[in-house]
């Protein structure tokens, strides 16, 4: 927007320089500058305008002020009668946005739609696109491709295109694309007075100066200027043959492809008084002085004499109604209408300045009207019409009314007296001396003209006011009358009810079955039969007696009006129930109906109801009704109307009958407290056009800024600096979104900001949203916003849909495609490769596991063998010997090497030839030369060594894993050597060592899994303490602040953060030990210890799920021996089971238990028992086995990875399920042997 | 139903966070009571007190959610504040669904809390007066007789004595005596002010 200074500089540019149009426009601009002080909507009439607002309940800005406009009129004679008044007739409802609701400048210099439904309209502080609730303004600011901020003119040609002619050039957008035009193209240093645009495409561009170009194919060409006065813009339209023609008050005529030629000569010497416009059925509409003229095919076809200039002539129009609209420097705007009526709108009546420039009529219909000073104001076509006050009636408040046979109406107002609407005119009609009070009127078939009052019922027999009171109900106080079909008389009133039946009057009591409480509303259905209803009930009058409707036997109450149906249905109006009908001895409530009370029902040649309620009148089919009340159905088409359609007040009269009626020609009338509402039904037309609807915005947080930059070229993207920490930044990006939307992993907080382009009521525009992925249905959603919180990472498509006043959805509505990107831990691939590394490690570590076992059966047989052949077969002894794959050498008991065989040269390299005579000793590596002490002494005292796994060295130095087996070797005299078989198990070894080590990796990445799954849990034990300690430490700002510093307290909050800040670290360092990829420690450890601490760690997701946790630690147990940290895991993944285990349930069943308790001669036994529906019997062992898994997003192998946790720790895992319900974990870990012994 | 200073309750089962948040709107000023779980304050609350409430969503026994549900069948409308630890979609819409004031993420900021609360009292303090106002009028109307309620209509139709007299078939000097009774009984002082207390009460 613009500053001050260039302001001020355009205003002296322009008084020097522009001609006499500019000057006006400037002068109308400057006083805008001022004119908030003096304008009168900052009086009482703003209060008011505040108050219907209210009553609206309109919470968005811009704040839209209702103003209930009474517009020109023009005076009828009243017949016969005295009191004559004049009428007025209103047909538009007005309403004015200024800078307050958020204009960049309270004037408009011109309008556009475009064909994705946008407003446009031009302002000197930019050109602003609004959406019915609020204005972007484009400005070279934002928009360098805009010459200047000064919009003069604007055109939506038939391709889409966006023309805006500015101060300092004339700019087209395409798209989102911007051209200039300027010198190079053929545009000269000036603005465009006006654009006409052929059927196909062609544009005629004439400007202030008098300049005029034609666009066609693409090219600007200048035209040869017209033979008019130079330096004078002119006016241009079209005609239906194509042709061009311009207008000013020096020249009227049309451009023949050739040259200009004169059409019409003009009459007037005075410059502003001359334009023409194209009509809209084709030829030209020309306005010269007070006459308004059409052409068609060059012909003059029609001319209106209007009864004065309109005024110095801004810019013509035409309405689809036929309606010629003349916009004015000063004197408003004014309005031809096709029966040749002027009307004109000046601040007198509703424009908040007369300065116009333009009336533009949008897609709905809706008339906009520009001013220089008085903002943009709205004429909006009334559906109801209303006579109030302003039209000559003077009381607002109507008690009743009734049509008169001469297609008038009666209207009684509230201590006023009787009034007659009639041929436009209203007139007070003579009452009986003292009489004001008139209550309820009605004329009957007769032509008699009844009159109620609090006091009595007065009839003029002949319409000619001479007034006969009836004796009989003398000090009655008459609140209802009502015509039967027999031509009787029903007259209700405070503790009265009676009938008049020709000249008999029948006056009902208790003895009739009726309470002393009188009757309020009648109604008669196609039967005859009466209904009445009174302060305390519903009755029908049957057999000459009345039987009261009873709903469960108890009496209707609150019941304010009745209709009876074609069909034997009664409908019923209540004070608070809404609508309510009985049928067959039942009651309905037509619950579906948006409304609380309905004060009265009318029904049109149509076949729709018409209920005067609480919300307005809302008008719904009568069929659609009844099936309502047979079965309840949740959703009725209906429409509401209110005070956004022409009502004048949403108060109906109420407990008076009659208090609407539908007249003969079909019009329907209701009694409000601010005057007498109409409308014509066979009038009513549903506004249909679909609204546009648009997302406009997307807002998100994101954590990673780096990640969220876009291209350079995308400048749709804004970061904000709202963010609430250094590392978050908001980010904005806006309209078009042309490709998928890819959101940074992390995002959050996303809004999306989405619009429906409908100008009629937006305030009544409803919003229905779903995110395909979360929401599988549609859902209602207000304010043009929703917020997504934390979406998880993956695809989306939102879609919003609307509807326009009328309830008519664009079903279609718009969509935007998202991608929330999600972190590398959350991707499927990285799921896949952690799947299949846990799954390639598992099943290495079980193949290496079998496969050593058999190795180890397979070599005890051997030996078994060995022996047994050494006793037993000796002469195959030898054979075996030399073919054995394992060393096999004799020694004497001092060591020397006495044997040796080909599976000794193989392991250690030496041939028996280098090595036969040698010590053992010279095979132990230096540092193991103690052991082979050690093993000649267990030999000497006859002990063998079995399978001792030890290291070795080679001829050539290598270390060689080897097993050995050393047997004494007997003979008579007692130990004489003894035998070696040693095994290279050099790569058994390594492959051990990788199987721990895939073991260690596997639990580690299974760890990082869950650890993902608990985020939520990790993330509120994280933010407990992080809430804790900020909000002392905003206290403390405060109380510092305040400069109320309270030591004690000050010193108590430091304790309390440092406390705080301690448990956050905890909670960290809890983490940071599980997801340490350490190698793994067997320790003595605590058994209720570690339980303790995986159940701190899991506390907040079980308190989330509603999960209770009980424990039964036994005391004093022994330590175990084991890995904390894969213990921890395995009884986290435990519970973590269990607890989702019962999420189907209700939260008071979820109920865990974790158990430690000592086992004999297993250890310590841990269990983890849940409440849910337990496990199937043929999966009780599946369960462990690797992608096994009952959970939609398991990978499966949580309870794999424990097995072989808990399997390398020396104990069992396994599930059992529980005698009544759940199942049970069980495992078992080995008491640790360093505290037993 | 007076003029008491509103209260802020807070509701939070960790005790640390309790104090702080406390701590933290007693240092802008504001009078707090805690309560430890939701059952405490549950049994404790009494509707009549001006306030609103800023409740943890995530508590063991009964959660937020439940409380929400079991004040309003108690019959309290008191503005609440949730705090999450965790922005959890289903949870802040089922909030919102029962009629939630407002959704805070922890670690509040002072800011934040300020705002919601400020206009979660306001909010309170509109609902009240509006209740409170009503049912005074209504009050009032209940304390007329039936013809004095009639006198009353005519009154405020801008009706004089004398019209009125003769509507209601009496003489004008009864329709002072009714008149002054009305005013006396409606506790106004001036027609106008009759006129806006029976809008506001609804009288036709």
């Amino acid at each position: 927007m613009a500053t001050d200074n260039p302001k001020k500089e355009r205003i002296q540019g322009i008084r020097n320089g522009a001609g006499r149009a500019f000057a006006l426009m400037m002068r109308a601009e400057t006083i805008s500058q001022f004119g908030t002080a003096v304008r009168w909507t900052h009086g009482p009439a703003r209060s008011l305008i505040a108050s219907l607002a209210g009553v609206l309940q309109i919470h968005l800005r811009p704040m839209i002020q209702l103003l209930a406009v009474l517009c020109t009129g023009f005076a009828m004679s009243a017949v016969g009668a005295a009191h004559e008044t004049v009428l007025t007739y209103p047909t538009y409802l007005i309403d004015t946005w200024e800078t307050e609701d958020g204009l960049p400048e309270n004037s408009a210099t011109a309008m556009a739609q475009t064909p994705d439904g946008y407003l446009w309209f031009g302002t000197f502080n930019g050109l602003v696109r609004f959406n019915g609730v609020t204005f972007t303004v484009f400005d070279p600011a934002n928009t360098p491709q805009l010459p200047s901020a000064s919009i003069v003119n604007l055109h939506s040609d038939g391709s889409g295109r966006l023309w805006v002619s500015t101060l300092g050039g004339l700019a087209v957008r395409e798209g989102e694309q911007w051209h200039t035009l300027g010198s190079n193209d053929g545009w000269p240093s000036d603005y465009v007075r006006t654009f006409s645009e052929r059927g196909n495409g062609d544009l005629l561009i004439t400007t202030f100066h008098g300049q005029v170009f034609e666009f066609v194919g693409g090219r600007l060409t200048e035209l040869p200027p017209p033979p008019g006065k130079s330096g004078m813009g002119y006016h241009g339209c079209v005609d239906e043959a194509g042709h061009w023609w311009v207008a000013q008050f020096q020249f009227i005529g049309l451009w023949d492809g050739q040259r200009w030629r004169q059409t019409v000569a003009s009459t007037t010497t005075n410059a502003d008084t001359v334009g023409c416009t194209t009509a809209r059925d084709g030829g030209v509409w020309l306005l010269v002085e007070t006459e308004l003229r059409k052409y068609r095919h060059g012909v003059e076809v029609s001319r209106v004499r209007l009864p004065e200039v309109p005024g110095g002539l801004w810019s013509m129009s035409e309405d689809r109604r036929g309606n010629v609209w003349i916009s004015t420097y000063r004197q408003g705007v004014c309005q031809v209408s096709a029966d040749g009526r002027m009307r004109r709108w000046t601040t007198t009546n509703g424009l908040f300045s007369s300065s116009t420039r333009f009336v533009f009529e949008d897609h709905e219909g809706n008339l906009w009207v520009g001013t220089g000073g008085g903002g943009l104001a709205r004429f909006k076509p009334r559906r109801f019409q209303s006579f109030g006050v302003e039209s000559g009636l003077a009381e607002a408040a109507v008690n009743s009314l009734w049509p008169s046979r001469d297609g008038g109406l009666w209207l009684s107002t509230q201590g006023k007296g009787l009034f007659r609407l009639h041929d436009g005119g209203v007139t007070k009609v003579p009452l009986p001396v003292g009489v004001n009070y008139a209550q309820s009127v009605l004329t009957d078939r007769k032509g008699r003209l009844w009159l109620g009052t609090s006091r009595d019922l007065w009839v003029s027999v002949k319409e000619d006011f001479r007034w006969i009171r009836s004796e009989q109900l003398s000090g009655a106080d008459i609140r209802a009358l009502f015509e039967d079909s027999r031509g009787r008389i029903w007259i209700g009133g405070v503790a009265i009810a009676s009938v008049l039946d020709g000249a008999s009057l029948r006056v009902f009591t208790a003895a009739d079955g009726l309470q002393a409480d009188g009757a309020r509303y009648f109604a008669e259905d196609s039967r005859g039969v009466i209904w009445l209803s009174t302060d305390n009930g519903v009755f029908r009058w049957e057999n000459d007696r009345f039987v009261e409707l009873l709903d469960n036997g108890q009496p209707l109450r609150n019941i304010t009006c009745l209709k009876a149906d074609a069909e034997g249905t009664l409908w019923m109006g209540s004070r608070d129930k809404g609508l309510l009908c009985w049928r067959d001895g039942r009651l309905a409530r037509i619950a579906s109906l948006p409304i609380r009370a309905v004060h009265g029902i009318l029904e049109d040649a149509d076949g729709f109801f018409w209920l005067a309620s609480n919300r307005g009148v809302v008008r719904v089919l009568a069929k659609d009704l009844r099936l309502a009340a047979e079965d309840n159905v949740s959703v009725l088409d209906s429409v509401v109307l209110d005070l956004s359609d022409g009502l004048p007040s949403v108060e109906f009269a109420s407990s008076v009958q009659p208090n609407c009626a539908r007249d003969t020609s079909g019009r329907l009338w209701f009694a409000t407290l601010k005057g007498v509402a109409t409308i014509d039904p066979s009038e009513f037309r549903l506004n249909t056009n679909l609204p546009p609807v648009t997302v406009e915005q997307v807002i998100y947080h994101t954590t990673a800024p780096q990640s969220a930059r876009q291209p350079a070229h995308d400048s749709t993207v804004q970061q904000l600096n709202r963010s609430t920490t250094q590392d978050e930044v908001e980010v904005s990006r806006v309209a078009p979104f042309t490709e998928q939307l890819r959101l940074p992993a992390g995002s959050r907080h996303l809004e999306i900001h989405y619009t429906a382009l409908s100008f009629s009521a937006p305030e009544k525009v409803r919003f229905q949203v779903k995110l395909d992925g979360q929401d599988a249905n549609w859902r209602d959603a207000g304010d043009r916003r929703v917020a997504f919180y934390d979406l998880p990472p993956g695809d989306y498509v939102f879609h919003v849909r609307a509807a326009n006043n009328d309830g008519v959805w664009n079903e279609i509505g718009a969509s935007l495609a998202f991608k929330v990107l999600p972190f590398f831990w959350e991707t499927w691939w990285f799921r896949i490769v952690v799947g299949l590394a846990l799954l390639a490690s598992g099943a290495a570590a079980t193949w290496l596991m079998v496969r050593a076992r058999l190795r180890n059966a397979a070599e005890r047989e051997r030996s078994a063998l060995a022996y047994k052949g050494a006793e037993g077969a000796r002469n195959n002894l030898a054979a075996i010997v030399e073919t054995s794959d394992d060393a096999i050498l004799g020694e004497t008991l001092e060591g020397t090497i006495t044997s040796w065989n080909a599976g000794a040269e193989k392991i250690y390299g030496y041939s028996a030839n280098e090595i036969v005579g040698q010590n053992v000793s010279i095979l132990a590596p230096p540092e193991l030369r103690g052991e082979v002490r050690g093993i000649a002494e267990r030999l000497s005292r006859g002990e063998s060594v079995d399978h001792l796994e030890t290291k070795r060295v080679s001829k050539k130095g290598m270390r060689i894993d080897v097993s050995l087996t050393i047997s004494p070797i007997k003979n008579e005299r007692g130990i004489i050597g003894a035998s070696t078989i040693a095994r290279d198990i050099t790569a058994r070894k390594k492959a051990e060592v990788e199987a721990q080590r895939h073991r260690d990796e596997l639990a580690h990445l299974s760890r990082v899994t869950m650890l993902g799954e608990l985020s939520g849990s990790l993330a509120h034990e994280l933010n407990q303490p992080l809430t804790a300690i900020l909000s002392n430490a905003q206290a403390a700002q405060r109380f510092l602040e305040h400069g109320s510093v309270d030591l004690d307290e000050l010193r108590d909050i430091l304790t309390d953060i440092v406390a705080q800040d301690i448990r956050a670290g905890e909670v960290i360092h809890r983490l940071h030990l599980l997801l340490k990829k350490g190698e793994v420690q067997q320790q003595p450890l605590d058994v209720n210890n570690t339980v303790q601490e995986v159940l701190k760690l899991i506390d907040g997701d079980l308190v989330n799920q509603g999960v209770t946790m009980h424990t039964k630690l036994a005391p004093a147990l022994p330590t175990v021996k084991g890995d904390r940290v894969q213990l921890q895991q395995v009884l986290l993944n435990l519970v973590m089971n269990a607890s989702d285990a019962m999420n189907s349930y209700s939260s008071t069943d979820r109920q865990m238990v974790v158990c430690t308790e000592l086992s004999d001669g297993e250890g310590v036994r841990f269990s983890v028992s849940d409440c849910g529906s337990g496990i199937a019997p043929d999966e009780l062992e599946q369960i462990f086995e690797p992608f096994f898994t009952t959970k939609p997003h398991g990978l499966g192998l949580g309870l794999s990875v424990c097995r072989t946790i808990i399997s390398a720790h020396g104990g069992k895992l396994w599930a059992a399920n529980n005698p009544e319900r759940g199942a049970t974990f069980h495992f078992t870990v080995p008491v640790s042997n360093e505290v037993n012994e | 139903m007076s003029q008491v200073e509103p209260t802020v309750f807070i509701v939070d089962d960790d005790p640390a966070v309790l104090k702080s948040l406390s701590r933290l709107l007693r240092a802008i000023h504001f009078q707090v009571v805690t309560f430890g779980s939701p059952q405490e304050f549950l049994e404790r609350h009494d509707p009549h007190t001006p306030g609103c409430l800023v409740l943890d969503v995530a508590m063991p026994g009964l959660n937020g959610l439940e409380l929400q549900e079991a004040l309003r069948v108690k019959g309290s409308a008191i503005p609440i504040i949730f705090l999450t630890g965790h922005g959890d979609i289903p949870m802040s819409v089922q909030a919102m669904k029962g009629g939630a004031y407002d959704f805070l993420t922890k670690p509040v900021h002072d800011k934040d809390l300020l705002k919601a609360v400020e206009a979660a009292l306001e909010k309170d303090r509109i609902e009240r007066r509006s209740r409170a106002e009503l049912d005074d009028i209504q009050e009032r109307l209940a304390t007329l007789t039936p013809r004095e309620r009639e006198v009353l209509i005519h009154v405020v139709s801008g009706q004089l004595n004398k019209q009125i007299a003769y509507d209601l078939g009496t003489v004008e000097k009864t329709i002072k005596v009714h008149r002054a009774r009305v005013m006396e009984k409606m506790k106004v002082g001036s027609v106008a002010e009759l006129v806006r207390l029976t809008e506001r009460a609804g009288i036709e």
